[in-house]
């Protein structure tokens, strides 16, 4: 989609209002869909998607329109579903919650194959599950992922590799 | 990964625009109105500590000056004179150093009558 210029004029002219009801209208949708890929579970993707509008907001007067809009609001999204994926991870090691990202998801009628291989992501570190999520469904490039992630494309290959061991052997042991 | 697998509540994103859209109206404001009032409250504690500071210190330095504005002399009368002071010497004074003798208190009882109630009674005491 290319985004119209007006956008940027808005930005600009400091019409950040107008231009936040824009950007609501156009990519509450496909943002959604980011957060929910990588979160599967409805009310984390919601939560997500609230609390990346609110960065957006707060970080327009900074933005200053080098990059797309959406990109922009990508990393903003993915940043914001690895901060929900960290604090997922410490809940359930912390106070024993469901692993099961999806098992009690009355918003997700996926069969059991992709049941048991949320279930297996699940289980990994919060940074592996990120990596594993936007490479495998998302089909992400590493340069693209290390710019959004602040890591090296090094250490992402790595700990995609291991994701995908742990993920084997899992399916390995069902 | 299919998103057919994934459902979503009904009018689902119609509900969540026009939620989203209700953020940027109480934000900026809210947001300068505590800036302001963190801003204040620091001016106010900066401003509370310098004049408590500067009392003390103003204090401090008038009782100093008050000392010195009495004389030597007058400082040396009244150490000789008044009921409270003493000389600083009097305290390097050991014990073994004052002379029993050459203190001169007026008992008001008689010696004799002393003598005679420590003899009858140093035994019984010992």
């Amino acid at each position: 989609m290319k985004e119209p210029s007006e956008w940027k004029d808005w930005l600009h002219n400091k019409q950040y209002e107008t231009l936040f009801n824009v950007l609501v209208e156009n990519f509450t949708e496909p943002l959604y869909w980011q957060a929910r890929k990588l979160l599967f579970r409805h009310d984390l993707a919601d939560d997500a998607l609230q609390e990346s509008f609110i960065n957006v907001w707060k970080a327009l007067p900074k933005f200053k329109g080098e990059a797309n809009f959406y990109t922009w609001m990508f990393r903003i999204t993915c940043n914001q579903c690895f901060a929900s994926l960290k604090k997922e991870r410490r809940y359930t090691e912390i106070e024993g919650g469901s692993l099961a990202s999806t098992s009690g998801d009355p918003f997700f009628n996926g069969d059991k194959v992709v049941l048991d291989l949320h279930q297996a992501i699940a289980k990994l570190p919060s940074k592996q599950q990120m990596v594993f999520k936007l490479r495998y469904f998302q089909e992400m490039s590493y340069p693209e992922m290390s710019s959004i992630l602040g890591t090296s494309e090094g250490a992402l290959k790595a700990s995609y590799h291991h994701a995908k061991e742990k993920i084997k052997k899992s399916f390995a042991l069902h | 990964m299919n998103n057919s697998e994934y459902t979503i509540p009904k009018d689902y994103f119609a509900k969540k625009k026009t939620a989203l859209k209700e953020i940027p109206s109480p934000a900026p404001q809210h947001k300068t109105i505590r800036l302001w009032w963190q801003k204040l409250a620091v001016a106010a504690s900066i401003a509370l500590l310098l004049y408590t500071s500067i009392y003390y210190w103003n204090l401090s330095e008038h009782k100093e000056s008050q000392i010195n504005k009495i004389s030597a002399a007058a400082l040396n009368e009244f150490l000789e004179n008044s009921p409270y002071s003493y000389y600083p010497e009097s305290y390097l004074l050991e014990v073994d150093d004052i002379e029993l003798q050459e203190l001169d208190i007026e008992s008001p009882f008689d010696e004799e009558e002393v003598q005679l109630y420590l003899n009858q009674y140093n035994n019984a005491i010992l």
